[in-house]
């Protein structure tokens, strides 16, 4: 009897350890922090290593949402597969809305893309071909960047027994692959100016970025991307995955304040893998 | 006393090993044009051969045992010229016969003379390579260097360079001792000739043009194929004389390069396409070629698919084959094997055999009747077959046994990749085909179409430019075509097929008429068409359709092999 309780605390204890959340209780955890992003597997044998002509075979794409946001039209689909030795039934599969880490679902919903592949008679004379594709995942999903900052009118930093303004931090993601990784703070007599770098940190692509709604306390603040005047939308170029967003507000009170600062972007992302085949006659 | 002089001079230059290299040399050099086919390759290694033996024996003295060496494995032993599987084994051969060399030497040295004797005897035996090497450049340095592992493409001046070079008369050159005005007037003439020919070797880009490694004596036969071709292009280092008396020093390699072409492209149209100089058709022929070779994009050229197996078809002469018959045996028979691969999954090909005894300097033949099987259904995968000739007049002396067959109905399939993108533009167009390279791999490895190594294959481009992998459906599309000989006989009749679902151009199948010249051409350009029409679902490819196109020649294909036999 004794023995079994203590096997069972030494479980017990091997479990703690090895948990996701080191040093933390799960429901107190931030899962918006750091870079985690959409995860792309194939499944085992799916599709296998070589097929056979005049045969299907299966493609099965794992989506495993370890952002700490939900993923919204989700769709998965096959490129490249060569025609006519390939003959897909279909090259596109939507997935559900596949909620993200969150101490209700640590582990982040998982979704599965499904594609049956008939393989056509190889040429006369080939015993092998090997044929590379593609398979891409794009969705929908947010980011939320919240912060506690120090507001001040006074220009020349005196203190004035408040708080003391950090005029530049770092930060290392929260939760997406779309990341603010620096923010600035300038302060100019009647505002409070507001300088993000706006970072894809992901594996993949980011094309459309969108600022929802950001705030300084209650307040509105007013934002634009740097490159596109007047703007909160902005695509990103394929070979310059960041952007600077401006962001002002007023000051409230003349002397220093902490406040919390909050700006919800959207976006679209595209991730892809690629996979070979081998048909063997 | 000039009489003594002139005397003396004779004499000196007449015992000078080196003086008989260069006469040797330039003896090897001009026949090496005129005669073609196998004859011309064997009277080449026979002179490199002889050339080589003469060197090592004479110019290099102790360095006789290298050449001897190689000419015994090498050639004797029909050797390959593949620097991967045969030179390496050849090294090490040479290695052991330069330590005996060494031993030798020991052995019959004595006193003071036996020190070191083993090193001096195997370092003298090293200078015997050098003959070798320029045996080797003689007679096969194209096809080495265009072959693995140099694998170098090589430009038609530099080719003309590589193969207007006498090296024979170099080596000479450089290890004569004798100090004649004849000899100072062959080193000046030599210099002279360097000088023109030097400024022009340049060597491009990587890419192999031949996948076959024939043996020895088709290695020479290639070799002397292109110099046959190349002969009727102007050398080099007239060219340069020419230009240089133009006045166009300021651009004399262009001009050189420009000369070249030019002489290529009336070649071509001469001998190939077999028109006459001055008519309509010549000059559309020149302009049609010229045109192509401003724009190498529209040259539609192909691979070899290392994946698919080849047809082979081969005439084979056994052990048995009585090269001297006596007609006290009775009726002269001859009998040779026609071996054959066919790796494809339905396989009926009609064999036409035919021979004929040709005397040796072809001044006459008497015709030869197939008594064996014929015509032959090759059915089966693999397999030989023998044929068996009997001549239909009386024999007597020295022939040759001439085999041909003609195999109907060969097929042979060519395909192609091509990456539609739809109507993308701009960054769009950029960023998809960034991810067609990052998934497929290096786009220009998709340029050209692959087959098997059959006997002949139709080489296809389809796109905006015909080797361009991508195609935008902003811009027009065309096709263009050619048809590649890359076995030894020739395409006798032929058509084409190309496999194009839903494409509406006018140039999708058809016959091709052939000269007799083109029929053992090694490429022919066959005229390409513009699409009119293709399949919506590739004009609007939201992302990359990766699609694969097929082509199939249809032709009939002769290969002929000779024998000497002697009746008497």
């Amino acid at each position: 009897m004794n023995l079994r309780i203590v096997s069972l605390l030494f479980l017990s204890l091997f479990l703690v350890s090895c948990s996701k959340f080191p040093g933390e209780d799960i429901t107190t955890y931030n899962f918006a922090q750091g870079i985690k992003e959409a995860e792309l597997r194939f499944l085992q044998n799916a599709p296998p290593k070589e097929v056979l002509p005049s045969a299907d075979f299966k493609i099965i794409v794992e989506v495993e949402n370890q952002a700490a946001y939900p993923l919204e039209d989700a769709v998965v689909s096959l490129i490249g597969l060569k025609q006519p030795l390939f003959q897909p039934f279909t090259t596109r599969e939507e997935l559900p809305l596949l909620q993200g880490r969150s101490a209700l679902s640590p582990l982040g919903d998982k979704g599965f893309a499904e594609f049956d592949v008939f393989v056509n008679d190889l040429p006369p004379g080939k015993r092998q071909k090997e044929e590379t594709f593609r398979v891409e995942l794009a969705y929908h999903s947010t980011m939320e960047f919240v912060d506690t900052v120090c507001v001040t009118a006074n220009l020349y930093g005196i203190y004035d027994s408040g708080c003391t303004v950090n005029d530049r931090k770092s930060y290392r993601g929260q939760g997406a692959p779309l990341a603010v990784t620096e923010m600035q703070e300038i302060i100019t007599p009647s505002e409070v100016e507001f300088r993000f770098r706006v970072e894809n940190k992901g594996k993949g692509k980011a094309n459309f970025v969108n600022v929802n709604d950001a705030k300084l306390g209650s307040d509105e603040l007013r934002c634009e991307f740097l490159s596109e005047r007047g703007r909160t939308t902005i695509k990103l170029g394929k070979d310059n995955q960041e952007a600077v967003l401006v962001c002002r507000g007023i000051i409230r009170a003349q002397r220093s304040y902490t406040t919390t600062l909050t700006i919800g972007f959207s976006y679209d992302y595209e991730l892809g893998g690629k996979r070979a085949v081998s048909v063997v006659q | 006393m000039a009489i003594d002089t002139v005397r003396q001079d004779i004499q000196a230059t007449a015992s000078d090993p080196g003086f008989w290299l260069i006469a040797g040399g330039l003896i090897a050099f001009f026949p090496s044009y005129f005669i073609s086919g196998t004859p011309g390759a064997v009277v080449t290694l026979v002179i490199a051969s002889l050339l080589m033996l003469y060197a090592g024996f004479t110019v290099f003295r102790d360095g006789w045992i290298i050449p001897v060496i190689f000419f015994v494995v090498g050639i004797v032993l029909q050797g390959k010229i593949d620097l991967g599987s045969a030179l390496y084994p050849l090294l090490i051969i040479t290695i052991i016969g330069m330590l005996v060399h060494g031993v030798i030497r020991r052995a019959t040295s004595s006193g003071e003379e036996r020190k070191g004797s083993f090193g001096r005897g195997i370092s003298k035996a090293a200078v015997g390579a050098i003959p070798v090497i320029f045996f080797i450049v003689d007679v096969a340095l194209i096809h080495i260097l265009i072959n693995p592992p140099f694998s170098l493409r090589l430009g038609s001046v530099s080719t003309a360079f590589l193969l207007h070079t006498p090296w024979w008369v170099y080596l000479g050159l450089a290890t004569t001792k004798a100090q004649t005005g004849l000899v100072k007037f062959l080193k000046f003439a030599g210099i002279l000739y360097l000088v023109l020919l030097v400024p022009f070797l340049g060597i491009t880009g990587a890419q192999a043009s031949m996948q076959v490694t024939p043996d020895f004596l088709e290695t020479i036969e290639t070799e002397q194929l292109i110099r046959e071709r190349e002969a009727r292009i102007e050398n080099p280092a007239v060219s340069q004389f020419k230009c240089l008396s133009q006045g166009r020093t300021l651009d004399l390699s262009a001009c050189v390069a420009e000369r070249q072409e030019e002489a290529r492209l009336e070649h071509h149209c001469q001998e190939i396409e077999e028109h006459a100089e001055g008519t309509f058709a010549y000059e559309t022929c020149v302009k049609e070629q010229r045109e192509l070779h401003k724009h190498p994009d529209a040259q539609i050229s192909g691979k070899v698919d290392p994946n698919q197996e080849p047809m082979k078809f081969v005439f084979r002469f056994d052990e048995g084959f009585p090269s001297v018959f006596s007609l006290a045996w009775g009726e002269p028979r001859f009998t040779a094997l026609l071996e054959y691969e066919i790796p494809r999954e339905e396989i009926d090909i009609l064999a036409d055999l035919s021979c004929n005894f040709t005397l040796r300097d072809r001044t006459a033949s008497v015709e030869g009747r197939i008594s064996s099987s014929n015509p032959l259904h090759l059915q089966e995968r693999k397999g030989k077959e023998s044929v068996t000739c009997e001549p239909i007049a009386p024999l007597n002396g020295s022939y040759k046994a001439v085999y041909a067959v003609i195999l109907r109905a060969l097929e042979t399939q060519s395909d192609l990749s091509r990456f539609f993108i739809g109507d993308k533009e701009g960054e769009n167009k950029t960023d998809e085909i960034a991810i067609i390279a990052e998934t497929e791999g290096q786009l220009s490895e998709f340029a050209d179409s692959s087959a098997a190594a059959d006997p002949a294959r139709i080489n296809f481009g389809i796109g905006n430019t015909p080797r361009d992998p991508v195609i935008s459906s902003v811009r027009s599309l065309s096709i263009g075509l050619s048809v590649e000989n890359s076995g030894k006989g020739r395409i006798i009749d032929a058509s084409y097929q190309l496999h194009l679902p839903g494409f509406a151009a006018s140039c999708l199948s058809g016959d091709i008429p052939l000269t007799d010249h083109q029929r053992a051409a090694p490429k022919i350009v066959l005229p390409g068409c513009a699409v009119d029409q293709y399949p919506e679902y590739l004009r609007h490819a939201e992302r990359y359709a990766d699609h694969e196109f097929s082509a199939i020649l249809h032709y009939d294909y002769e290969i002929t092999a000779e024998k000497e036999v002697t009746v008497s």
